[in-house]
């Protein structure tokens, strides 16, 4: 582990988004150059009209979304990996990204109007939760292990179903945008959207920041973290309410992104170790950042856009899996 | 400190594992629950510490009925000493010991500057001041017991709860865990273990639970730990050998032969 001080670490990485941030803005196909990204933000000078055009049109609210999406995928997998003491579990355990992605689709198959694929797709992710939740239920206590399962359970028969949709689903129009939502995108985000997302998922990141002591604690054993004294069950009820608001809401504005829930926190790992005070507010920028990073190389690689997950294993697997072979892994070091 | 009477519990509808269990362990005192495998013990020290809900009986901490005691009531005054083992996340060992006190750090706090400071100064104590810093995961079998002992220890209990936290030690380490389990009870602490070595009972423990399958026995150690009834509850003819040395006794069950 690093024994560098941590507010220096957070700083650099601060310090680092928003360099991406700046990068983000310039590139494009439409190509800006610093100087004048920087000149009309801060002196509201515009060299020509194009510039606020592209800027508030395009640019600024899908940067906007992808640190708010990317922020709240990397700190609801962190969340999870600590309350199910397993470094391998993902955003979607809880079967809440399949069960909001099959709400998506049966939007965008029945309604023309993308606000009710938004609608259905929220309903459909705490939907997910709340069966999964009550199928875990035993005699009132929930081990993580039946909260594993029954996420399983339900993940399945939502995926199943979304298989079902595309299968009826009209090739020539529907089929194709249910296909580009399930992985995931940024393209149509616009400022409204972003003032959506951000109450939600800001809510639900800010929740689990308080949590961020209790993460370590809850990720011992079961009897062992009862036995420090904190309130398991509240604790992890708070924990799946805060990451179900994160993905139902990414499924309904921005279609399913998998991958960041998995490869960031661990990246995050290998900087500051496991320690969640230290390891949850980093993962927030460092999330944040490879959002940013994906979604500019999302709409600027080629002339057409390329969806998110494919960019984010594409990018992110190479990445994590050169990190872990340097590593060995940083979570049990 | 702990009274437990009349305690019988059994998982589901099954029959009762154990039934009719009493016992009381003062301030000061160390009490040894040793029984063959499968018999009770950790459901017995689970019981204890309410993680399963007993089927008979009840439990007493300082006078009050465990029952019906609030969580936080409950566990400021006991501790819980698990078996050490690898962790998922391995967090510094001064990390792990500020866990102990959780309970005091609200929703939205991190621990403070004295709670490190005590922490620190605890596993000096311990002799373990060196690797304060270190990863849980890059400790020896020993040195993670001595941490999560100090973890209990940092909040000031009265009652102390070990299961087995000797068993997978060498025996130097062995022996630092129950010098320290004696240091701890003469500084007037209640300590129950569950052990597996009839001789750490006899060398640390004052009042020993032994448990069987047709019942149990409860009293001063040196009067459970017997021939007679080693063979009883063990199911194995051995023979007890004493040794004096700088004034104190030491104790040693050979095993002979399976009954």
């Amino acid at each position: 582990m690093k024994q560098k001080k941590f507010p220096v670490i957070m700083a650099l990485a601060t310090l680092i988004l928003l360099l991406l941030v700046l990068a983000a803005l310039c590139i494009g196909r439409y190509s800006i150059s610093a100087a004048e990204v920087l000149r009309y933000l801060f002196l509201g000078i515009e060299e020509n009209s194009m510039i606020k055009t592209v800027m508030w049109s395009v640019r600024i609210p899908r940067i906007l979304m992808a640190l708010i999406v990317g922020a709240g995928l990397s700190v609801s997998g962190v969340s999870l990996q600590a309350m199910f003491g397993n470094p391998l579990v993902n955003a979607h355990i809880l079967g809440v990204s399949y069960s909001a992605g099959f709400g998506a689709a049966l939007g965008i198959l029945l309604f023309s109007h993308f606000a009710y694929v938004e609608v259905l797709a929220l309903l459909f992710g705490f939907a997910g939760m709340a069966l999964t939740y009550f199928l875990s239920q035993k005699k009132g206590n929930t081990g993580t292990l039946m909260l594993v399962l029954s996420g399983v359970v339900v993940g399945a028969v939502f995926e199943a179903l979304t298989s079902f949709i595309k299968y009826v689903a009209d090739p020539e129009e529907k089929l194709p945008a249910i296909t580009y939502w399930l992985m995931g995108s940024l393209s149509g985000s616009s400022m409204t959207d972003v003032f959506r997302a951000l109450p939600m998922i800001g809510v639900a990141i800010f929740v689990l920041w308080l949590l961020r002591w209790r993460l370590n604690v809850i990720s011992l054993s079961e009897d062992e973290a009862a036995s420090l004294g904190i309130n398991l069950k509240w604790t992890r009820i708070l924990i799946i309410l805060a990451t179900t608001v994160i993905a139902a809401s990414t499924v309904a504005l921005c279609g399913v992104i998998s991958f960041v829930g998995l490869a960031v926190p661990h990246l995050t790992r290998m900087v500051v170790g496991n320690d969640h005070k230290k390891l949850l507010p980093l993962s927030i920028l460092t999330g944040a950042g490879y959002m940013v990073i994906i979604d500019t190389a999302a709409r600027s690689i080629t002339a057409a856009e390329i969806p998110l997950s494919i960019l984010t294993a594409l990018i992110g697997a190479p990445v994590f899996a050169m990190m872990l072979r340097r590593t060995g892994g940083a979570w049990n070091a | 400190m702990l009274k437990v009477t009349n305690a019988g519990f059994g998982y589901g509808n099954r029959p009762l594992l154990f039934s009719n269990v009493s016992f009381e362990v003062k301030a000061g005192e160390t009490l040894a629950i040793l029984g063959p495998n499968g018999i009770g013990k950790t459901t017995l020290l689970r019981c204890i510490m309410r993680f399963l809900a007993l089927k008979e009986g009840e439990i007493e901490i300082d006078g009050a009925e465990a029952k019906h005691m609030d969580q936080k009531r409950f566990w400021r005054d006991i501790s819980y000493v698990p078996q050490a083992k690898q962790l998922v996340f391995g967090y510094p060992a001064v990390d792990m010991v500020v866990m102990g006190l959780s309970q005091n750090i609200s929703i939205g706090r991190t621990p403070k500057r004295e709670d490190y400071d005590r922490a620190y100064a605890l596993l000096e104590e311990f002799g373990l001041g060196s690797i304060a810093n270190q990863s849980c995961n890059t400790l020896s079998g020993g040195q993670l017991q001595m941490v999560l002992i100090a973890r209990a220890l940092i909040k000031g209990p009265g009652l102390l709860i070990m299961d087995e936290p000797e068993s997978n030690l060498d025996m130097k380490n062995q022996l630092i865990v129950l010098n320290t389990i004696e240091r701890l009870a003469a500084s007037h602490l209640a300590i129950v273990i569950n052990t597996h070595y009839p001789e750490h009972a006899l060398r640390c423990a004052h009042k020993t639970l032994l448990m069987g399958k047709e019942g149990y026995l409860f009293g001063d150690t040196r009067d459970v730990i017997t021939e007679t009834h080693i063979r009883d509850y063990f199911e194995i003819d051995s023979q007890m050998m004493q040794i004096e040395k700088n004034g104190r006794r030491y104790d040693s069950i050979i095993p002979i032969d399976v009954r």
